[in-house]
């Protein structure tokens, strides 16, 4: 499982900076059958640290995160210092200010946390698509609005690590049924055809 | 400020599209919770219900609705959170913790409520470390963006006659005055400001902790601020924005003189020349 790597890095980084035997040799080095057996009970003691104790789902604007609903209530109830959370999102996001994005949130059992932002969601950059092509900064009151398949292959491209497609083709699929559902016609012909 | 969460059950795929329509509504932020539910939270007055029902009608869903008023949404970390000691020169802890032992040169009390500045991140740790380098005595010091007020307050412990501070956050404000009480740091005056245009004085240090796009905005204003030869620390800079902020300086003749790195944080020495 991808998240059992990533954890067996994380701990072997920490083992070769933190270890107390550290200096007295290489961590890859071979050394006594005991020395062996202390590094493997530090690598568990480190997964034990670094318990989770819940994941948090949010999404929201780049830039603009404060200790207002819904960061606030969302990560307060769970012991985690909010305001650390608002600086290191605003200074990883300050390039994607204002725009709606999904951040799932990793909380450990000793408070600490684990960040990931994802792109922001096809339907988010089908409205703002929709909008470039109306040349209206009003959001459109009818959802009557229309995207090129340039901006819905655009679309795809930034959300395929998130769609689980495995071609782009299928990705504009999805994307072009999120319009749909929106009320958001793709004019023209698909570039497959029909 | 209060707020109103709306929740709703919906599909996965609608769940996006009603981020997307409710962000165009004025929503600020959705928390997504098991069972494919979806909170949305929008500031009061900025609230149209008949509005949101007929888009949520539109799709086929409906929502229950629950005021939400202001608190202090970091209660809980606050009530168990860690000391922190920046080597034997500044402690910093919550009233409820004892006095550091030994004792460090400065020792700051802060209650932080929702406001930022309590040495825990390395932004904030760095500044301090930086300031432990600078003499203090009877200099004028002005803090831009000053959250729980602590390097003002540390400004103060140190021997600065005036230190002026802003913050954009009135709730900052109040945090910063009441941990200057606190703190019996007589010569801070806080006040509401989102920006530095109004500040006609002049300052031997200018203290910001914020972010690169602030920083960058107002990197002049800064150094207008600054006597010949002053000293500017900026913080809140990620290792990767280093030569934005460097290439600012210099085009407003900032020259760096020291950096520390902790996290991939950057916190800059520069002198006004």
């Amino acid at each position: 499982m991808p998240k059992s790597k990533f954890f067996l890095r994380v701990n072997i980084l920490l083992y070769t900076f933190a270890s107390p035997l550290k200096g007295k040799f290489s961590p890859f080095s071979f050394g006594s059958p005991d020395r062996w057996w202390g590094r493997f009970n530090q690598i568990k003691l480190y997964n034990m640290a670094k318990e989770i104790a819940t994941y948090v789902k949010l999404q929201v604007k780049g830039g603009q995160a404060n200790p207002a609903p819904p960061i606030g209530p969302a990560l307060g109830s769970k012991g985690v210092n909010i305001m650390e959370f608002c600086k290191q999102f605003n200074a990883r996001t300050q390039d994607k200010m204002g725009k709606v994005l999904p951040v799932l949130l990793t909380v450990y059992t000793d408070k600490s946390f684990d960040f990931v932002i994802k792109t922001p969601p096809a339907a988010v950059q089908l409205l703002e698509a929709a909008k470039l092509q109306s040349g209206s900064k009003e959001p459109n009151r009818n959802k009557v609005g229309k995207v090129t398949w340039a901006q819905v292959e655009a679309i795809a491209t930034d959300k395929m690590a998130d769609l689980n497609c495995f071609t782009k083709e299928s990705a504009m699929k999805m994307v072009a049924g999120t319009a749909r559902s929106m009320g958001i016609t793709v004019d023209g012909n698909a570039p497959w055809g029909n | 400020m209060s707020h109103i969460a709306i929740t709703l059950t919906c599909t996965a795929e609608l769940k996006d599209i009603l981020v997307a329509e409710l962000s165009e509504k004025g929503f600020e932020g959705f928390e997504e919770q098991a069972g494919n539910t979806l909170v949305a939270y929008i500031p009061e007055q900025d609230f149209n219900e008949t509005d949101i029902r007929a888009l949520t009608a539109g799709y086929n869903v409906t929502f229950t609705q629950e005021r939400i008023g202001q608190t202090n949404w970091n209660a809980v970390w606050e009530s168990n959170f860690e000391p922190v000691l920046v080597d034997d020169f500044c402690g910093i802890r919550a009233s409820f913790h004892p006095a550091f032992v030994p004792a460090p040169q400065h020792e700051i009390m802060i209650t932080p409520k929702m406001s930022f500045g309590t040495g825990h991140h390395a932004t904030t740790y760095s500044m301090i470390k930086l300031m432990k380098g600078i003499d203090f005595r009877s200099k004028k010091v002005f803090d831009f963006g000053t959250g729980t007020g602590i390097l003002a307050i540390l400004a103060a412990k140190m021997g600065a006659s005036v230190i002026d501070a802003i913050d954009i956050d009135t709730w900052s404000v109040e945090n910063t005055k009441e941990n200057v009480t606190n703190n019996n740091a007589l010569p801070v005056k806080v006040w509401q400001a989102d920006s530095l245009k109004g500040i006609r004085d002049n300052y031997n240090v200018v203290l910001a902790n914020i972010n690169r796009n602030i920083l960058l905005e107002f990197m002049a204003d800064m150094r207008r601020l600054l006597v010949r030869d002053g000293i500017l620390l900026l913080s809140g800079i990620l290792k990767e924005d280093e030569s934005a902020i460097l290439e600012t300086a210099r085009k407003n003749a900032l020259v760096l003189e020291s950096q520390i790195e902790k996290d991939n944080w950057l916190a800059m020495k520069l002198l006004a020349r």
